[in-house]
């Protein structure tokens, strides 16, 4: 049989008619895997609420609507969309703090935060990576690195979180950078900085509705 | 008889990935798996599962398509096929397991760039029937499976004390914790490359002396021989 050299037509359709088959495939998948995603996603946000804010027996949802906090009626297991905070409350009844989730670009794709933040101290009491696809060995070590983690608790954030490259950090408001992942340390920084700067001027007490 | 051979034929062609060309063992493909989510026997049963999906996917496609796959875009006919089932086997696993997507992590997009997957569907599946393909397939993605979870294994006994988390040894065991660290991947690949590479040297000299042991035989007693 002669081999015919294939036309650059069929070359492109093949590989266009590939590329579309590909495309509904996985959004077929990505949808239906899409509640199943979210709902995992909801509970390990709950579980990490737990482990920011210490001394937490439990929680109350608040979503964020024009820069007011209003509480926010759910389901079981249901969290809200959109800009999100959680009020954390000791056994006594007492405020433990906030929880806040955040996120933005790391060096590999999207890290996302969930940090405990107590806005009286202007204090960060607590940190959790709840996402990220960072470079293995290297900057996921901003999930594995006790030490790097520990320097958020009791951390000052006025003016702002600085990352410190060189040397040790001395202020209450530094942290470390971790050698070898200083660019996704410096991102870990620039999301709470971010979302700090946008949290709502008033928070709710403990026994306010 | 042609099913006779057949059948003789699928199953050499999934017995070759189990041991005599193992892909982590003798072609020594795909070590990044192998080295990174070996840390316990469930990490890599799971890898091993995973790869197992897309392997056995892209075979089945490349060779259903084979005759309708332009020679010049092959490779990236493969990988976008390949991709596909990558992509689907990430999502659901975020989806059912969420805990063992979070084990391995960045690891199981990486699927993409194991040469065992690519290296199949251009050296088999391309230029084989589907039935063969499948065969293939089932036995190197078995024989990767058994690959990891011997070294998943091996380094969970050693470095945790446990086997799939459940503890082995008393109180007084010391684990070898660095076995659950990147070097103790290492460790442990060499460590079983040396026992394979043993073992191939024994079957070897048993081989050759029964060969010499047959030509030393005077010719009366070897009636077979014409």
């Amino acid at each position: 049989m002669a081999t015919k050299e294939p036309t650059s037509a069929r070359l492109i359709i093949s590989l266009a008619l590939t590329g579309l088959f590909s495309a509904v495939v996985l959004s077929g998948i990505y949808s239906t895997t899409l509640p199943m995603i979210r709902r995992n996603q909801a509970e390990a946000l709950q579980k990490a609420i737990f482990r920011v804010l210490p001394a937490t027996a439990s929680y109350r949802a608040f979503q964020v609507e024009d820069g007011v906090m209003v509480p926010f009626q759910s389901a079981a297991g249901e969290l809200p969309e959109g800009e999100a905070l959680y009020m954390g409350i000791a056994e006594d009844g007492r405020l433990t703090g906030f929880a806040v989730p955040a996120e933005g670009a790391g060096f590999m794709d999207t890290i996302k935060i969930l940090y405990g933040f107590k806005p009286a101290e202007e204090m960060i009491v607590g940190i959790a990576v709840l996402e990220s696809r960072e470079t293995p060995g290297l900057g996921d070590k901003i999930e594995k690195d006790a030490d790097f983690l520990n320097s958020f608790l009791d951390l000052k954030v006025t003016p702002e979180i600085v990352a410190v490259k060189k040397g040790p950090r001395v202020e209450p408001n530094q942290v470390d950078a971790i050698s070898g992942a200083t660019i996704s340390s410096e991102a870990v920084i620039k999301i709470l900085n971010s979302s700090i700067s946008r949290l709502p001027e008033k928070f709710p007490n403990a026994k306010e509705e | 008889m042609a099913n006779q051979d057949d059948k003789g034929r699928h199953a050499q062609e999934f017995v070759k990935g189990l041991w005599k060309e193992n892909p982590v063992f003798v072609a020594v493909l795909g070590l990044c798996p192998a080295l990174a989510v070996t840390n316990s026997f469930i990490n890599g049963l799971a890898m091993g599962a995973a790869t197992f999906f897309v392997l056995v996917g892209s075979s089945l496609l490349v060779s259903l398509l084979r005759k309708i796959i332009p020679k010049p875009v092959r490779i990236s006919m493969y990988i976008i096929i390949i991709a596909t089932f990558v992509t689907t086997v990430d999502l659901a696993l975020a989806a059912l397991f969420p805990v063992i997507h979070k084990e391995l992590g960045a690891f199981i997009s990486l699927i993409v760039v194991n040469c065992l997957i690519l290296g199949r569907q251009e050296a088999f599946a391309s230029k084989n029937k589907v039935g063969l393909s499948l065969s293939d397939a089932l036995g190197m993605s078995t024989g990767f499976t058994l690959a990891l979870v011997m070294i998943g294994g091996i380094r969970e006994i050693l470095g945790n004390g446990t086997l799939v988390e459940l503890p082995l040894f008393g109180d007084g065991f010391e684990p070898w914790v660095i076995m659950i660290l990147p070097p103790g991947g290492f460790f442990a690949m060499g460590g079983l490359l040396l026992l394979f590479a043993y073992i191939k040297k024994i079957s070897q000299n048993k081989k050759q002396a029964r060969e010499a042991a047959l030509e030393d035989m005077p010719s009366q007693e070897q009636p077979w021989v014409v």
